[in-house]
């Protein structure tokens, strides 16, 4: 008597190829938009496609909407009534900000493998202490760029230091940076909550801070209609620009500076790096420092350019995103550009659809695919028929 | 079927050999009987493979590496060395052998800065440097060639190129400022593979694509283009194939006769008696021996490995 065996077994792969590269992820987010569709259909909608196809248009504008707004851009002229031009498209890039920002902090830490989870909490903090500079600590009357310049600084100064805590115990005590950086979300929400809710900073009892100076204000596209008529109502902030700034410094920085050499070393294989006599001490406070920085500047942008004051749920979990996005690109900075833009336009897209979860489900779905056809990029799935003989 | 590096164990153990070389049979079905350690040898690296190295006397010059009654602990804080005193001087080869797991790790590690001591004195070209950090060792000459290959010595899916600036990415000319000049990085590698032999698809294919022969010679490229004044070589040629360990062999025999110091820590005997101008053995810890090697017997160095020496 003879018995079939299959048996799956996993090899890893000598060579990666580039092709591969780039081919898993987008694998990966085709899977998920395919296992989405499933979600959906049991959800209600009668055409996942045509879900999808509205989500995009919603995220992106249609290609009408685009010539027109090239054209009003070329001819100096407003909008046409009735289209939207590259409405749809800035606010993706409103939404897209925090989270490149966010997702580069994220790329730099996972680099060297530390699981900085706390990019929410970062961002939080960030946000509080650029609201404490706009409102309290400098005179409201402070010129734009200074009262800026001071936000940002302190909105990197913020999320450094709620990066320093879990890089200090990991790098001196050796504790989990997963379990520090997680808990560390819920101690800066519920810090956030208590300056913001009825505390020192609430407006009369409600939620929120008081609204900040125009100086606090990042300059958006709408506040140059007057000299170029097609941005009238656009919201896309100086952020991005900040953000894709940052994406080129970081790329730069990791591939061509010694500093960004020891952080890859150190990612891939520590005790090399110890026997080539780097410090792994200071690299890991250092590179979580600037972690939490990266997110708290999301989180000065995101008040500064977006909600203009701080509210209690400002963050619809930037941070979390991030980390996928981080994944997602692969953790290479110039890659978070177009991934963030893409969550960004997820989330702008998917706002008019019920039930309200498809967005995070359809992000949940996508971290899936992407751990999932990032193994079979890294490992060869062998299939054996083995006949085996029994006695 | 076994397959096997070392020729001794083919010859002792198999009745019929086949050698491959570079994916190729080059002879198959040779009787093992008959088959003799140099014919193998050429057959399987392509040329001829000396077994005896031809060895200029030693002359040595001043006291490079001395250690005073060094002592220090294992990773699970068990003594691991016990008051080691040994001295290498420029221009000579002193070989530490033991069986693996006497200490040899822990000497190798306490010397290059990577593990402390927790007594005794450990002097670098005069210059005290026990419990230093391994930047600072670095930057005193002392190379090292650990015996973990893969797992400490090179950064698997950095480059070749990459790897070969593992102890010189701070200084010119690799280093401009706080940038790594790629230029010379990639000018550098390719002449360090090309001086080398080592094979690569290219300077940029990550260095965990290379054989273990070829790794090694990426480690020695790096750490021999530093102009060691002392170098520390462990298990350097385990687990490779005669003809990288001939060139590894010759590589730290030029370096000995370029006026370095060389610590050779290793479990071969024959490689030992080979290379070495001196040899001590480490026996839980301890050197419980040394001999000048014209003086050697092998049979009395196996004793003292195997800690018999210590009742005498």
């Amino acid at each position: 008597m003879t018995a079939s065996i299959v048996r799956l077994r996993f090899e890893p792969r000598l060579e990666m190829s580039r092709w591969l590269n780039v081919a898993t992820p987008l694998i990966g987010v085709v899977l998920a938009l395919v296992v989405g569709g499933v979600v959906l259909r049991f959800a209600g909608a009668p055409d996942p496609l045509e879900t999808y196809a509205a989500v995009f248009e919603q995220a992106f504008g249609t290609p009408v909407d685009w010539v027109a707004g090239g054209r009003a851009l070329l001819t100096g002229t407003p909008c046409e009534k009735g289209l939207l031009c590259f409405a749809q498209f800035s606010d993706t890039l409103v939404k897209a900000t925090p989270i490149l920002l966010a997702g580069l902090g994220v790329a730099l830490a996972f680099r060297m493998r530390l699981w900085n989870i706390g990019a929410e909490g970062q961002l939080f903090m960030g946000a509080w202490m650029a609201t404490g500079v706009a409102l309290f600590w400098l005179p409201r009357d402070t010129p734009q760029p200074v009262m800026l310049l001071a936000m940002a600084v302190a909105g990197m100064v913020g999320g450094a230091l709620w990066g320093a805590i879990p890089g200090l115990l990991r790098a001196v005590m050796n504790v989990n940076e997963i379990i520090t950086t997680l808990m560390l979300n819920y101690i800066a929400f519920q810090w956030l909550t208590f300056w913001v809710v009825a505390g020192p900073w609430s407006q009369g009892g409600f939620q929120i801070t008081p609204p900040f100076p125009r100086s606090a204000w990042l300059p958006r596209l709408t506040d140059y209609a007057k000299e170029v008529p097609s941005f009238a109502g656009l919201t896309a902030h100086l952020g991005i620009v900040l953000g894709l700034i940052a994406a080129i410094i970081l790329w730069i920085v990791l591939s061509r500076s010694r500093w960004g050499y020891e952080i890859r070393v150190i990612g891939d294989n520590p005790n090399a790096a110890r026997y080539a006599g780097m410090s792994l001490v200071r690299n890991i406070v250092i590179v979580m420092m600037l972690s939490g920085a990266l997110a708290g500047l999301a989180g000065m942008a995101e008040v500064a350019g977006v909600v203009h004051a701080l509210q209690d749920r400002f963050s619809p979990g930037y941070g979390f995103t991030a980390i996928i996005v981080a994944w997602l690109a692969k953790l290479h900075p110039l890659a978070v550009i177009p991934v963030s833009i893409l969550f960004g336009g997820l989330l702008v897209g998917t706002k008019q659809i019920q039930p309200a979860g498809i967005a995070s489900m359809l992000q949940g779905v996508i971290l899936f695919t992407i751990i999932g056809t990032d193994m079979l990029a890294r490992y060869r799935l062998r299939i054996e028929r083995a006949s085996q003989r029994e006695a | 079927m076994v397959y096997r590096h070392k020729l001794d164990e083919v010859l002792a153990i198999a009745d019929r050999v086949t050698v491959l070389r570079r994916g190729r049979v080059t002879a198959s079905g040779m009787d093992a009987r008959i088959a003799t350690r140099p014919e193998l040898a050429r057959l399987m690296v392509g040329r001829e493979v000396l077994f005896h190295l031809e060895k200029a006397p030693a002359r040595p010059g001043e006291v490079i590496l001395a250690t005073e009654n060094l002592c220090a602990e294992s990773d699970r804080g068990l003594p691991a060395l016990r008051n080691v005193s040994i001295s290498v001087r420029a221009g000579e080869i002193l070989g530490i052998a033991g069986v693996a797991g006497n200490g040899q790790r822990e000497l190798a590690q306490v010397i290059t800065g990577l593990r402390p001591a927790t007594t005794g004195r450990l002097l670098i070209h005069g210059a005290d440097m026990i419990n230093r950090s391994a930047r600072e060792v670095i930057s005193q000459g002392t190379a090292h060639i650990p015996e973990d290959r893969g797992g400490m010595g090179t950064v698997p899916n950095l480059s070749v190129a990459e790897n070969l600036i593992l102890k010189s990415y701070r200084e010119a000319p690799i280093a401009t400022g706080w940038f790594i000049n790629t230029l010379e990085v990639h000018r550098q590698a390719r002449e360090l593979v090309d001086a080398f032999h080592i094979v690569t698809p290219s300077v940029q294919a990550p260095v965990r694509l290379l054989s273990g022969g070829n790794l090694q010679r990426v480690i020695l490229a790096r750490e021999i283009t530093s102009r060691p004044q002392l170098m520390v070589a462990v298990h350097p040629t385990r687990g490779l194939d005669v003809g990288a360990t001939e060139g590894i062999h010759r590589l730290l025999l030029e370096q000995r006769d370029a006026g370095a110091a060389i610590l050779l820590i290793s479990e071969d005997l024959d490689e030992l008696l080979s290379l070495s101008d001196r040899i001590a053995v480490i026996f839980e810890g301890q050197i419980v021996g040394e001999v000048a090697t014209a003086a050697a017997d092998v049979n009395e160095l196996g004793l003292m490995m195997a800690g018999t020496a210590r009742q005498q």
